[in-house]
């Protein structure tokens, strides 16, 4: 990440409005190692997230989505994610790439009239050419519906700026308007008065700029306060928010924490790879709601993420991705045992599940699914 | 702006208590973004929703009218199930201002993108 490597905190050099200026939203997005980075750690934290099994497309929040390579990935697995970000250019990006949807009028335009001129292949995600279909499908659904993605300008500190229970209560919400959705929907029991709407949230590498006081009068005790009690507010109860943070210390780590636990969220931090300095990474797994066995905070991930250890699931799903990528549509040809393939991973997850691991992720008819977005 | 994301969106402007559903000013330009259609994702979805809000949202865009009232008909109507995801998901606001039903206070959105920021003595 060339950011990273100039200044390795850019949250302290600027405002991340001003950070993230055109120049930087492009060379951000642009940037191979930030873009593989970004994916893995997205790819983690939905692990995290732990969505219901065989659940349909969910609702997600994106905070600090930024370009949308968090996103992407979201939208890859079928998802449709809101993105909240300070940085009009990063979200003027994102939409450039396509995560609102494929504008009418050039659908059958050639990718290269990518009017942003960033080095990234148009809208791919609407893709359905060389699709990698699961023949064994449990639910024998084939049916593969990419999701979407829509971005707001804001500042996370002051709070998300969206309609609460309350509001859905009081609104307009005659019962009547349940009557006509099928069954189960009302049976979910997540969308009741005491909870938002959103099914998950997720935020990759932005919450730790809500510590720096940037701005005259920015107090980060309150932008945290502001930010966790409207993150609550806007969660289906029970569904998780997995924030994956990059804090300058352990006071600040704990500064998060704990603000979001006075919010009323249960969990805590999931520190994967604790003994790296290079792969350690911080996920702040929250639950909307009181703890329970279900909202235990997850086991982090530990070894050596370079050797065949715990992190080569992620890394060698990432290769597939950029085996995809190449010119042609190559890799599109299904070798069921190869490493990163489907069933070399269902066979890790056995093996891992043997050792005792407790934070595998389920299988699903994504897994081992080569991600459209890998093709940029 | 999606529907969608316009269905979600409040006014949180110091002193406002509801600031829902934002107003869409006359005259907003909007534009098609395609993205592929999914009646699982419409239906889970659909509780979620503030169905008036989204209706009155479709009127101000001139959009095909959504039906007031919803019943167990309409999940196997499949008209109306492709007007509901064109409405929702595909017709994007690219140009517009938001206004809150308490305060008047007017969000723009432009380029596609609505822009929420308080300015301080707002939050
Ligand atoms: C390292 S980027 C990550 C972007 C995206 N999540 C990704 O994975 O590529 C951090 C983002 O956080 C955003 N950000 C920082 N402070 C913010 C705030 N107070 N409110 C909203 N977004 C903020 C920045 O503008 C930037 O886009």
């Amino acid at each position: 990440m060339a950011t990273r490597k100039a200044h390795s905190r850019p949250e302290l050099v600027a405002p991340a409005d001003v950070f993230y200026d055109n120049r930087e939203a492009r060379k951000y997005t642009t940037n191979s190692h930030m873009i593989k980075t970004q994916h893995q750690l997205t790819e983690r934290a939905l692990e995290l997230l732990a969505l219901p099994k065989d659940a349909p497309p969910q609702l997600l929040l994106d905070l600090g989505c930024g370009s949308a390579l968090s996103g992407s990935v979201l939208a890859s697995y079928g998802h449709h994610w809101v993105g909240m970000d300070l940085s009009e250019a990063m979200l003027r990006v994102a939409v450039d790439r396509g995560v609102t949807g494929v504008q009418s009028a050039d659908r059958q335009a050639p990718v290269d009239t990518n009017p942003t001129g960033v080095g990234v292949a148009a809208p791919v995600l609407f893709d359905e050419d060389d699709e990698d279909d699961d023949d064994d499908d449990e639910d024998g659904d084939d049916d593969d519906e990419p999701g979407t993605g829509d971005v707001m300008v804001g500042d996370l500190g002051q709070g998300l700026p969206l309609r609460t229970s309350l509001r859905l209560v009081h609104g307009s919400g005659s019962l009547s308007r349940h009557a006509g959705a099928p069954v189960t929907v009302s049976a979910r029991g997540g969308e009741t008065a005491a909870g938002g709407v959103f099914d998950g949230a997720v935020s990759i590498s932005a919450v730790q700029w809500l510590c720096n006081a940037d701005s005259s009068g920015a107090v980060p005790r309150l932008r945290l306060r502001r930010f966790f009690a409207t993150l609550y507010a806007a969660l289906k109860r029970g569904a998780r928010a997995v924030l994956q943070i990059y804090p300058d210390s352990p006071q600040q780590a704990e500064m998060i924490t704990s603000a979001a636990m006075k919010a009323g969220f249960s969990g805590g931090l999931v520190v994967d790879y604790p003994n790296s300095t290079r792969a350690k990474k911080y996920f702040l797994t929250l639950c909307a709601g009181p703890p329970s066995t279900s909202t235990a905070v997850p086991q982090g991930r530990d070894g050596d993420p370079d050797d065949g250890g715990d992190g080569e699931m992620v890394r060698s799903a990432k290769r597939r991705k950029v085996a995809g990528a190449g010119a042609g549509g190559g890799g599109s040809v299904r070798h069921p045992q190869r490493k990163g393939g489907a069933d070399w991973i269902r066979k890790k997850k056995e093996q891992r599940m043997m050792r005792g691991y407790t934070d595998i992720p389920r299988d699903s008819k994504y897994t081992g699914r080569k991600r459209k977005s890998g093709r940029f | 702006m999606k529907l969608l994301t316009h269905n979600m969106l409040a006014s949180t402007v110091r002193g406002v208590s509801q600031g829902y559903p934002l107003g869409i000013a006359p005259g907003a330009v909007t534009e098609v973004h395609a993205c592929d259609f999914s009646k699982e994702f419409l239906v889970h979805v659909f509780p979620k929703l503030e169905w008036s809000a989204f209706v009155s949202a479709c009127a101000s865009l001139s959009l095909p009218t959504m039906p007031a009232e919803v019943t167990p008909a309409s999940w196997e109507d499949e008209s109306f199930l492709r007007q509901m995801h064109h409405n929702l998901l595909e017709v994007h606001v690219q140009e517009g201002t938001l206004i809150c039903p308490e305060s008047g206070r007017q969000f723009p959105v432009s380029k596609g993108i609505p822009n929420m920021l308080l300015n301080e003595d707002e939050i």
